[in-house]
């Protein structure tokens, strides 16, 4: 009987230094929190642009790649005219060493001056979308590329929209 | 006393790590827009429907010059002598969308024929089209026009340019801005 009410007094110091031991480890803890990261920012440098393309009875798809080459399938042929083609560059900043998503857009819709219009989809991003991008101390140049959808006898013009990209810490 | 005191800062640390980690998971994405854009054309084409034939003549004692205009007709200077037959200016039918302007690139430098059965050959120069080659001068009415193009043949003697056909290609260029 006595040996058990030792054992209890024992438990409690113990407890206490457990206690102690625990609220150095949050200290610690609280060092960390106090830990400021950059704030996120993204900034379009150029957009994107399918180029000078011919269309025919037939429809077509134009797509750019993240490097800036151009393709086509179906009844649409690509002319070298100006406007000339290129992909859609953004410039990603924040805390080096951080790693961010990219969300890029579904489709968007681009109209001409009569408003008639396309759509354009299958966004592609350099670095890719779907894996988590690692910041540096430099600004990440993102490159996007899509597929523009031309419909048989798509009326001329010149086609314009918007799209948006956003970029969350992880 | 200690104990409970220490105790109760480790509960808010506890709290402080929490705020932390939600402060985390809360940060809301940054968006930017970026702009696109695409030019779309018509397929212009320009066939060739007709072939520029200076038709048949023969050169004379001096040759001469065989003017033919984009009209199709032809006159003749030197002692040139027309014979029997069809001559025709060049014509082209080009194609696109409705009232679209564009350029008609006449060649520069002269062209030449040669003899298909020997080394002899003669030149085409003076280069004319309606409508007048420039900036802007074509015009699809209707989608269509027809482009008609005449130029000048230079002819030799009768030894520098013996009897026989002579062929020779040119470009002309239809530019759609």
């Amino acid at each position: 009987m006595k040996q058990i009410i030792k054992f209890l007094a024992i438990a409690v110091v113990m407890f206490a230094f457990a206690g102690t031991v625990q609220a150095q480890t949050a200290t610690a803890s609280s060092n960390a929190a106090a830990v400021i990261i950059a704030p996120l920012s993204i900034t379009n440098t150029a957009g994107l642009h399918f180029g000078t393309i011919m269309r025919s009875a037939t429809a077509g798809t134009v797509s750019i790649a993240t490097n800036g080459d151009r393709s086509s399938l179906g009844g649409v042929t690509l002319s070298s005219l100006t406007p000339v083609h290129s992909a859609a560059t953004f410039d990603v900043e924040g805390e080096s060493g951080r790693t961010v998503t990219i969300t890029l857009p579904a489709s968007t819709t681009i109209t001409n001056a009569a408003s008639d219009n396309m759509v354009v989809d299958n966004f592609v991003s350099d670095p890719d979308d779907a894996n988590p991008v690692t910041l540096t101390g430099a600004a990440t140049v993102l490159r996007i590329g899509a597929t523009l959808n031309v419909g048989a006898n798509q009326p001329s013009g010149t086609y314009t929209g918007t799209f948006s990209v956003s970029v969350n810490y992880n | 006393m200690t104990a409970k005191l220490k105790i109760f800062l480790s509960l808010g640390f506890l709290v402080l790590f929490n705020l932390s980690h939600t402060h985390a998971q809360g940060t809301l994405p940054i968006g930017a827009t970026g702009h696109v854009y695409a030019e779309i054309i018509p397929v212009f084409s320009a066939n060739e429907i007709t072939r520029m034939n200076f038709g048949r003549f023969s050169p004379g004692p001096q040759g001469g010059r065989i003017v033919l205009s984009p009209q199709g007709t032809v006159s003749v200077q030197g002692s040139i002598v027309i014979g029997v037959g069809s001559h025709n200016a060049a014509s082209f039918a080009v194609t696109g969308d409705e009232d679209a302007s564009y350029s008609i690139s006449l060649p520069t430098d002269p062209v030449l024929l040669r003899h298909t059965s020997s080394e002899k050959s003669m030149l085409i120069e003076e280069w004319n089209s309606w409508p007048l080659p420039g900036p802007g001068n074509g015009r699809l009415q209707n989608g269509i026009q027809m482009v008609n193009v005449g130029a000048t043949l230079k002819v030799g003697t009768i030894h520098d340019n013996p009897a026989g056909v002579y062929t020779g290609t040119y470009i002309i260029t239809f530019d759609f801005n």
